[in-house]
């Protein structure tokens, strides 16, 4: 399908300002537009949109959009197709610093914390891969270092939440490990706006280098673009917009997989150009799959991670299959 | 285990207990050495044996999170209700829940230790069965029905029948509490109706901030903030949609220690209750 390029923008607007719209009119009470209408009713109505269903799809947009934008750079930096911040560890090392600020940091230095604590674990789980794998590795070592990175993480959000003084810590780890938007308030959207600008434009402003890399690390170096400078950016960036992201929502997978290569084509398979693209893309997914959580006849609602990873896995294994393939 | 001077509480009733307990003496000999694995079965044995006659409870009974007598639970040896340690303690009667600790009971009763399995009491008829069930079971049955007296008279002193404000137990997670349980019992005895009820919530549940916003409440009924660790489960409460909702400003502590079994703090939770309701109709 050859589209022109406004034509195509143009059908991506509309797609979202469909999703946003439905985002603000559905929900487990039903579609608020009548009771919006309806004098007795409009004064819930109005809290139930503003502070229920406003700060859900905002941060909807926020968490997608930094993941597939955090998707579309690991993958250009690190040449490799399987990157992906919940694959190679980023988004698990995200919620298990989330987690241990949470439990065990005793309201230490109050709400910022948390996306702190979020941005320290995912730096701290990009570097090890990063160093495990090495740059440029092939992508059985880079799965095989992100798998050892999940597993750990993993295994030390159980342990974080089991040691946890609260009863209810335990229960929890089906939030930090699958991800969920469900009730989060406007407060949590101004916490994370900040660091998911900031990381954001760090990794949009990698495009020309991501680009140049493509011709190898020493053309891209005799164009004025050192692999050092952008793997420090790339790290702050993913840091700053996964890390906090993770810290609200709780871990979320696929979406950063998918995202790229599904809008790779589009963009002419420029690194550089599938920044942008793929963070509308990631926020357009995201926002569509809470839309199946809420939407779904399920008892108790549904971990968004759980629609993205039936999305995301049969794609997953459609590409290493076609990777196996000669 | 009792110490030196562990005689029984002197007074009238004391008189009156000996008077039944011989009176039923040719049915049994009241048990001497009571064990009990289940949290309502631990309080109300707490309460009602003579000193000496509980020989352990479960660790249950002994956070005070949990348990309005943790002090005094803590004061004797606890078990996790697994039979080896239960059948070390040679106990002549075990009082277990219905549904705690279920293949230790069963283990128990093949090896012939005498089993009392509790119920989980859904109304306040069900507490006073049970009290003086457990009362009986210990040769008590005095102890027992001054108890059930003393939460008669607590909860008429705050029953009250119109207007009835609708209330919501509101609980970390959006659990909630409907008409036919102990807490529903509780709240319907103090003058509140229940939003959970008419949400369709006859036992436990959970609703959606949504659908609380909807119901409308003028109280909500919380679980103690002192002292809690934090967790996501008690965000739900700090969400700005319930401060601002018309109405639901209004909330009213009630810890869950206080009415998650039959016994005297149920008068304690009705007392909360009650002022709540007399503050949220004051003009």
């Amino acid at each position: 399908m050859r589209l022109h390029r406004t034509t195509r923008w143009a059908l991506v607007g509309a797609t979202g300002i469909a999703l946003v719209a439905a985002s603000m009119a559905a929900g487990p009470s039903g579609w608020l537009v009548p009771d919006l209408l309806d004098g007795s009713r409009r004064e819930v109505a109005a809290i139930v949109a503003l502070e229920i269903r406003l700060p859900r799809t905002l941060l909807a947009i926020l968490v997608g959009a930094s993941l597939g934008l955090g998707g579309a750079a690991l993958q250009g930096y690190l040449r490799n197709p399987l990157a992906e911040p919940a694959l190679v560890g980023v988004g698990p090392s995200a919620a298990l610093g989330a987690v241990v600020v949470m439990y065990h940091g005793a309201g230490l230095g109050g709400p910022w914390a948390l996306p702190l604590g979020g941005l320290a674990g995912a730096v701290a789980g990009l570097a090890t891969v990063v160093a495990l794998a090495g740059r440029a590795a092939s992508p059985l070592t880079l799965v095989l270092a992100g798998v050892a990175v999940n597993a750990f993480a993993g295994a030390l959000i159980s342990l974080a939440l089991s040691l946890a003084p609260s009863p209810f810590a335990a229960l929890e780890v089906v939030f930090w490990l699958l991800g969920s938007l469900a009730d989060r308030g406007l407060d949590q959207v101004a916490l994370v706006t900040p660091f998911v600008v900031i990381g954001g434009g760090l990794l949009l402003s990698l495009g020309r280098g991501l680009d140049a890399l493509t011709l190898g690390e020493a053309t891209a170096a005799s164009l004025g673009f050192s692999t050092a400078a952008l793997r420090w950016r790339l790290l702050a960036g993913v840091g700053l917009a996964v890390g906090a992201s993770v810290a609200v929502a709780g871990t979320i997978g696929f979406v950063g997989l998918v995202v790229p290569h599904l809008l790779r084509p589009l963009v002419g398979h420029r690194p550089g150009a599938l920044l942008a693209a793929s963070a509308v893309g990631g926020a357009l997914l995201t926002l569509a799959a809470d839309l199946v959580v809420r939407l779904a006849p399920t008892a108790s609602e549904l971990k968004l991670g759980v629609v993205t990873a039936l999305l995301g896995a049969p794609f997953f294994l459609h590409l290493l299959a076609r990777m196996r393939a000669p | 285990m009792s110490p030196g001077g562990g005689h029984r509480r002197p007074g009238l009733g004391a008189v009156l207990a000996v008077c039944l307990a011989l009176a039923s003496v040719a049915a049994a000999e009241p048990p001497r050495r009571v064990v009990t694995t289940n949290l309502c079965a631990d309080l109300l044995a707490l309460e009602l044996a003579a000193p000496g006659q509980l020989v352990s409870v479960s660790f249950l009974a002994a956070d005070p999170r949990s348990s309005p007598l943790a002090e005094q639970a803590a004061a004797l040896p606890l078990n996790r209700g697994l039979a080896e340690e239960i059948v070390a303690l040679r106990p002549d009667l075990v009082i277990a829940g219905r549904h705690t600790a279920r293949a230790a009971t069963a283990m128990l009763e093949r090896l012939g230790h005498r089993v009392m399995r509790l119920e989980l009491a859904a109304t306040l008829d069900d507490a006073r069965d049970q009290i003086r069930a457990v009362a009986t079971a210990l040769g008590r049955v005095e102890t027992g029905e001054r108890m059930v007296r003393r939460i008669d008279t607590g909860l008429a002193r705050v029953a009250t029948v119109e207007p009835r404000p609708l209330a919501l137990i509101y609980r970390p997670n959006g659990f909630t509490a409907g008409p036919a349980t102990l807490p529903g019992a509780v709240l319907a005895a103090s003058g509140l109706a229940n939003a959970a009820g008419v949400a369709g919530i006859d036992t436990w549940g959970m609703l959606g901030l949504e659908r609380v916003l909807w119901l409308r409440p003028r109280l909500l009924v919380v679980d103690e903030r002192a002292g809690r660790a934090p967790a996501l489960a008690a965000a739900l409460l700090d969400h700005p949609a319930l401060a601002r909702s018309p109405g639901a400003a209004a909330r009213v502590e009630v810890p869950d220690r206080l009415w998650g079994c039959p016994g005297p703090w149920l008068v304690e939770a009705g007392t909360r209750l009650a002022d709540a309701r007399a503050r949220l109709l004051a003009p």
